[in-house]
């Protein structure tokens, strides 16, 4: 009773939250049009405004996620593997020019969660020589090995072809940075055979080398308000797609969108809006049963992103053909999808508020006209907003840094979202490199984010040397957003070794 | 000299080599003292080709001092698996020879393989339970301390070196030094098979210790400890061939929980590979925790039966899938390790000392 009672509260929080976003979008656009207005302010505050509209869609897609998640999310625990579906399950482990010692560690994980259950399938389209190795490898453990020269349709292109030539009914897929816990398969398989509605269940990318520095751990971060919230909030309502790897799928659905499309960087979001538009329903389950491994390398972590970024960025028209301009999806549904399908133009959007203390300090006002308006338009907004952020992150179970961590994600990588979306739209084509590549970064990469920086140092110096409350209120966000973008400094660090990848044995010699 | 097809066979059959080997015949080798020594035949895995047989063929009059001559030359050659192959029935010298030596004696004359599979090398022990007990399998030896759990695993692990079954033990609360000198006093050579990584002696990790203290202190990655504790032994077995695998004892790698022990028993069971266990009684008579027994496939008990004279009992408790023996068996440990009591009293085979041993693992 009390927690329906606190959720009601919260709900109207939020729902008041939402409507402060209306006010600033009001206050923004008579800021725009305000007499005597130049055409600079004009096009930032329009850009201003529409970043606030993006973030008030992401609000209340996030606040649904919640609610939904906490009211209707079920708590299930499976277990129960019924052993006619032995014979049933295929595993399959695509690779691309990975570190050999890690595809023998984590292939017996792999192992460990398939014996008696699921029959192992290495796909290796790898380039870089590493092939007679994991064939060795696949031979010696009696793993059917099948190694392609031509990366046709890259990673889906390798998943299909073996796809189509397997007997199995269900069929897992494993990245082999991923170590699935030995329940893997007897916890998730039964829950797909118990609903032939079901085309995916997955489960959490759950990061387990958070002890090699920040990063890790500002991956986490970002992935937290994923995987605990909103992917909770899109299982209730159907709308959970794949994530790649962690994932189960029934073959049968596969079939019938013409297995994993290939037009598509991230080809496990392009397949689930396929199979979902087919009417198939789709499961999170929310149980650490695979332990991977965030980006230890600032280099490797920009890939990740970009590529996550522009597979998604690319999807939009499909996302608003099928789903948002179809009749059979409900309206929550459909402002859950825009949000998640737009999501990844953030770093236009954070740029704008990173930059809207400097335009301050040069005179260029994006906010309000006068104080009045943006005390009422700014200052309850931000602060509710930040507030049910924080609340509803600490319910789940998070810890303040986690979420400290995901605002400053996101802020600190904003220009890979601006580089992203660029290059789709430019159809520029970067090779395909792994979250696992690379080192760190050379400095002058970072030159975005420096150059904010020193431009937020120079605002809050004018713009407290202004004396006027205007000014300080915006200094006061100047130096807010300052602290988001910091960590920079801590990111691009040699990573130290994870307990994860220590050795658990010595031999004795 | 012309070598039988049919040795060759029963060699590879008795070093369960399948169908997977090579072989030579009249084969010089140099060895370690730098002379060049000859063997009649030489049998190797395909597979791993660190299981090399040298195989005597024993035709001579003087065969004990060929066996002699043989194990001193396979020693040189660093051959470790030694087989004789004969086509009439050993005395009691060439016997004890070959039993001392670690030489497995073949009679090429009987038809198929000895239908008495040997596992612990313990004649009463292996009666009960070697046909029972299957790869792929957990197998709990539970008992008191100094009732002669790890010398039962040691026979365990050498039997199956003698044969080319590599082994590996995991220490998980004894000091590796202590652990070796104590197994290489017993005579049944552990020291040579440790020698020639035959068997192997691995302890656990500082990081994974204190990655079980995380687990206990914060339980929400009991998960992650198993998957990650479970594939780093998969790995190590299977990048060795290892076929037999000894944790003496499991409990430190436990945390008394229902769930958590069964997931870890279920996930040590390796396809391919014996997994026996050893546990300290506590809780139950048979564990530490009172759990364990559960989730394994037998279980063996070794109780102390009468402390003044050393002597103790080993009773098969449970053994899924075959038949066994519930009589418990008799037995007092000496420096030839497991020896059933009523023999400790008759006079010594094989020359050793029988003065009774008390085990300090």
């Amino acid at each position: 009773m009390k927690k329906q009672i606190g959720l009601y509260l919260f709900t109207l929080l939020y729902v008041v939250d939402i409507g402060f976003i209306g006010v600033g979008i009001v206050a923004s656009i008579m800021a725009s049009y305000r007499p005597g207005a130049t055409l600079t302010d004009d096009i930032f505050s329009t850009f201003f405004w529409t970043a606030n509209i993006f973030f008030g869609i992401q609000s209340i897609a996030y606040i649904l996620n919640f609610r939904r998640s906490k009211t209707f999310y079920p708590i299930t625990k499976e277990n129960s593997l019924n052993i006619s579906l032995r014979d049933k399950v295929a595993v399959l482990v695509p690779i691309y020019n990975e570190d050999p010692e890690m595809v023998r560690t984590n292939l017996m994980a792999i192992l460990n969660a398939s014996d008696d259950i699921g029959k192992v399938y290495v796909l290796d389209d790898s380039t870089d020589g590493s092939a007679e190795q994991n064939k060795q490898l696949c031979d010696r453990l009696n793993i059917p090995y099948i190694h392609r020269t031509n990366r046709h349709g890259y990673k889906a292109g390798a998943l299909n072809d073996v796809l189509k030539q397997i007997p199995e009914e269900y069929v897992a897929v494993m990245d082999i940075d991923q170590m699935p816990s030995p329940d893997f398969l007897r916890e998730t398989i039964p829950l797909l055979d118990r609903d032939p509605s079901l085309a995916l269940v997955q489960v959490p990318q759950y990061y387990s080398n958070l002890d090699t520095g920040v990063l890790a751990n500002v991956a986490n971060g970002q992935q937290f308000i994923f995987y605990e919230i909103l992917t909770e909030g899109k299982s209730v309502v159907g709308n959970m797609f794949s994530c790649g790897t962690n994932v189960v799928y029934r073959k049968k659905a596969l079939e019938s969108v013409g297995y994993f499309d290939e037009g598509n960087l991230v080809e496990d979001i392009a397949t689930s809006v396929n199979m979902i538009s087919k009417g198939w329903k789709t499961l999170y389950y929310n149980n650490k049963l695979v332990f991977g491994r965030a980006p230890v390398t600032m280099e490797g972590y920009v890939n990740q992103q970009y590529r996550w970024a522009s597979g998604s960025l690319a999807l939009i028209p499909r996302i608003f053909k099928n789903i948002i301009f179809s009749k059979k999806f409900s309206i929550a549904a459909k402002i859950d999808w825009v949000a998640s399908g737009l999501w990844y133009l953030y770093g236009w959007f954070y740029l704008i508020f990173l930059i809207s203390p400097i335009l301050a300090a040069l005179g260029i006002r994006v906010l309000s006209i006068n104080l009045t308006t943006y005390i009422i338009a700014w200052v309850p907004y931000t602060v509710l907003n930040l507030g049910t952020f924080i609340v509803t992150h600490l319910d789940k179970k998070a810890s303040l840094k986690t979420v400290y961590y995901n605002m400053a994600a996101n802020v600190v990588i904003f220009p890979v979202s601006i580089m992203a979306t660029l290059g789709v739209l430019f159809k520029k084509r970067k090779p395909f490199k792994t979250a696992r590549t690379g080192g760190k970064l050379p400095w002058y990469r970072f030159w975005p984010q420096l150059t904010i920086m020193a431009g937020l140092i120079f605002s809050i110096f004018v713009l407290v040397r202004s004396g006027n409350w205007y000014g300080y209120v915006t200094a006061f966000w100047a130096v807010f957003q300052l602290l988001l973008i910091l960590p920079v400094f801590w990111l691009n660090r040699s990573p130290k070794q994870s307990m994860i990848d220590a050795q658990a044995f010595t031999v004795v010699r | 000299m012309t070598v039988d097809p049919i040795e060759i066979e029963k060699v590879a059959e008795e070093f369960n080599l399948n169908n997977d080997y090579t072989y030579e015949k009249d084969v010089k080798i140099k060895g370690k003292s730098g002379l060049v020594h000859k063997f009649d035949l030489v049998v190797t895995s395909k597979k791993d080709d660190s299981i090399k047989i040298a195989v005597l063929r024993g035709m001579s009059d003087d065969l004990a001092d060929d066996i002699m001559k043989f194990n001193a030359v396979a020693t040189d050659c660093g051959i470790q698996l030694k087989a004789l192959v004969v086509d009439k029935d050993l005395g009691e010298v060439e016997t004890n020879l070959a039993q001392m030596y670690n030489i497995i004696t073949i009679d090429k004359r009987s038809q198929q393989k000895s239908n008495k599979p040997e596992l612990f090398g313990i004649r009463q022990l292996d009666d009960s339970v070697a046909t029972a007990m299957k790869k792929g399998n957990v197998y709990m030896i539970a008992g008191k301390t100094g009732v002669g759990k790890t010398t039962t695993c040691l026979h365990f692990l050498v039997t199956g070196a003698r044969k080319g079954e590599k082994g590996a033990i995991i220490l998980t609360d004894t000091r590796p030094t202590e652990f070796i000198s104590n197994s290489s006093s017993f005579t049944f050579g552990f020291d040579s098979f440790y020698k020639s990584k035959m068997i192997e002696v691995l302890e656990l990790s500082d990081q994974i210790r204190e990655m079980k203290y995380e687990v206990l202190s914060n339980k929400k990655e009991e998960k992650k400890f198993i998957t990650k504790i479970t594939t780093e032994i998969r790995k190590f077995v299977s990048a060795n061939n290892i076929t037999r695998l000894v944790i003496d004892p499991i409990t430190p790698m436990l945390i008394g929980e229902d769930d958590f022990i069964n997931m870890m028993m279920y996930s040590l069971a390796i396809p391919n590979v014996y997994t026996i266990i050893t546990s300290n009684v506590r809780s139950s008579d048979l564990s530490f925790f009172g759990i364990e027994e559960n989730y394994t496939s037998g279980i063996i008990k070794l109780e102390f039966a009468d402390q003044t004279n050393g002597t103790r009992t080993m009773t098969v408790i449970k053994m899924r899938g075959g038949t066994y023996h519930t009589a418990p068996f008799r037995y007092r440990i000496t420096s030839d390790g497991v020896v059933p009591a009523e023999e400790v009293s008759l006079p010594p085979t094989g020359g050793s000392l029988l003065k009774p041993f008390r085990e300090a693992l």
